[in-house]
């Protein structure tokens, strides 16, 4: 793939990445968006037109859209779309007269303020709301760039949230617990303290059967799950009211 | 069975490793090597629940690779050599458990091919007189008794949840094995699901919905 192979993406016809994005937007596609530059890469995930996602080396979300909109000439190509949670909740019009804004400030020394997210972000939801320990945990989830979604349940395997719109996971979800617990009988030990499941595409169902809850993560190939476990340690252990 | 053994034999002196065993769903514990703090655990339960967990994977567009628990003592790794057996291993707590489950899936890849040789050399033995009995059957079970299945599996479903499609699969290939498919031997099988159901009351609510069916 290079700059001038039309085939793969790069700079078709002079349209810059913020046009394509656009273009992507209005042509109301569903894809990935593979962007290169040097040796760095980035990704944006559209969903039936919607920018819902970005990652960029250690950064998801707006924030990675933000440094992919910095880079100079760089080269991009379109896969096939994924599932994936939605970190971004800005229009991207608002979304790239921001990056615009954002790159003005910088030259001018001057901080740049966030607007707030949308009514449709994970962190406004009725549940999530109204409950500190449950915002500061989502919070801590979305920001693992390997969580493609998460399932927050109850002990009696109820959904509390989840950002995906499978409906049959979360009982999967629940009958591993189970099963968990039913091994644990057998072998007479404690836990489950953790459940994985890989996954032959590579992606990792990884349950975290609580006192309060069950959270269940589904990652991307590139997880470790001893980073995701530390990054959820200091929040796992909080009490969260069922 | 001498390359299952072998199998085990090659997994036991991975570092961590307590025990290991591949169990069958039809068959049970096929080959086992354990050791003496672990010679008495029920493995049977341990393979059902972690077949039907890959089961119930596939229900719901997972495939599986493997499964780890991880409990205080030890973790339970269960990797699928087929639809209806699992290589089941256990480790002790501090064991590096992904290089426990990448050797072990390798070794499980490696045993799934020569199953696979085996069994392709036994079924087209058996296919002929297999496929006779699977049409009889098909023509036994008419659309009323076919009616009758769905809504004791939906009772079933309402005690003991969304396994209840695997669990029932399980039982169904049981009861046509013991006798035609009949609605006259439909509460025969009703009997063999109650086992499943621990809290008496959800099993005295499924009777009564299976009563009510027939």
């Amino acid at each position: 793939m290079g700059q001038s192979n039309d085939n793969a993406g790069g700079r078709i016809g002079g349209v810059s990445l913020a046009s394509f994005l656009q273009m992507l937007e209005q042509e109301r596609k569903t894809c990935t968006l593979v962007v290169e530059s040097e040796d760095r890469s980035g990704r944006l995930y559209f969903n039936e037109g919607d920018l819902i996602d970005a990652e960029c080396g250690e950064d998801v979300g707006q924030e990675a859209v933000y440094t992919l909109l910095t880079w100079q000439g760089p080269s991009f190509r379109v896969t096939e779309g994924e599932d994936r949670l939605r970190r971004i909740t800005l229009p991207l019009a608002h979304i790239l007269l921001q990056a615009a804004t954002r790159q003005d400030e910088l030259q001018a020394g001057e901080e740049d303020k966030e607007q707030a997210p949308t009514a449709s972000s994970p962190l406004e939801s009725p549940a999530v709301r109204n409950n500190p320990a449950l915002r500061k945990l989502v919070e801590t989830i979305i920001s693992i760039p390997e969580v493609r979604h998460y399932y927050l349940l109850n002990r009696q395997g109820k959904m509390i949230t989840q950002s995906s719109s499978n409906t049959k996971l979360p009982d999967f979800i629940t009958y591993s617990v189970v099963s968990g617990i039913q091994i644990r009988k057998v072998l007479k030990v404690k836990g489950p303290h953790r459940i994985q499941l890989n996954l032959e595409n590579g992606d990792m169902l990884l349950v975290f059967p609580g006192a309060g809850m069950i959270i269940g993560l589904q990652l991307d190939g590139k997880a470790s799950v001893s980073s995701v476990t530390a990054k959820l340690r200091p929040v796992l252990t909080r009490q969260v009211p069922r | 069975m001498i390359g299952m053994r072998k199998l085990l034999q090659e997994i036991a002196v991975i570092p961590g490793v307590t025990g290991s065993c591949i169990f069958d769903k039809k068959e049970g514990a096929l080959c086992k090597n354990l050791h003496q703090d672990l010679s008495g655990t029920n493995l049977e339960t341990v393979g059902i629940h972690l077949i039907r967990l890959l089961q119930m994977g596939s229900m719901v567009g997972l495939a599986i690779s493997s499964s780890h628990f991880r409990f205080d003592r030890y973790t339970v790794i269960g990797i699928p050599l087929d639809s209806d057996s699992v290589l089941i291993t256990i480790c002790d707590a501090q064991a590096n458990c992904s290089l426990v489950a990448t050797t072990a899936g390798m070794l499980a890849a490696d045993m799934r091919d020569d199953m696979e040789r085996d069994l392709s050399v036994t079924t087209s033995t058996e296919q002929e007189p297999e496929s006779e009995a699977e049409n009889n059957d098909e023509k036994e079970e008419d659309t009323f008794i076919q009616v009758q299945l769905d809504e004791v599996e939906q009772a079933l479903a309402s005690a003991i949840g969304p396994v209840a499609a695997v669990v029932m699969q399980d039982y169904l290939a049981r009861w046509r094995q013991a006798g035609p498919s009949t609605s006259a031997r439909v509460p025969e099988l009703a009997d063999m699901l109650l086992q499943e159901i621990g809290n008496p009351e959800l099993a005295r609510i499924f009777s009564e919905r299976v009563r009510s069916i027939l």
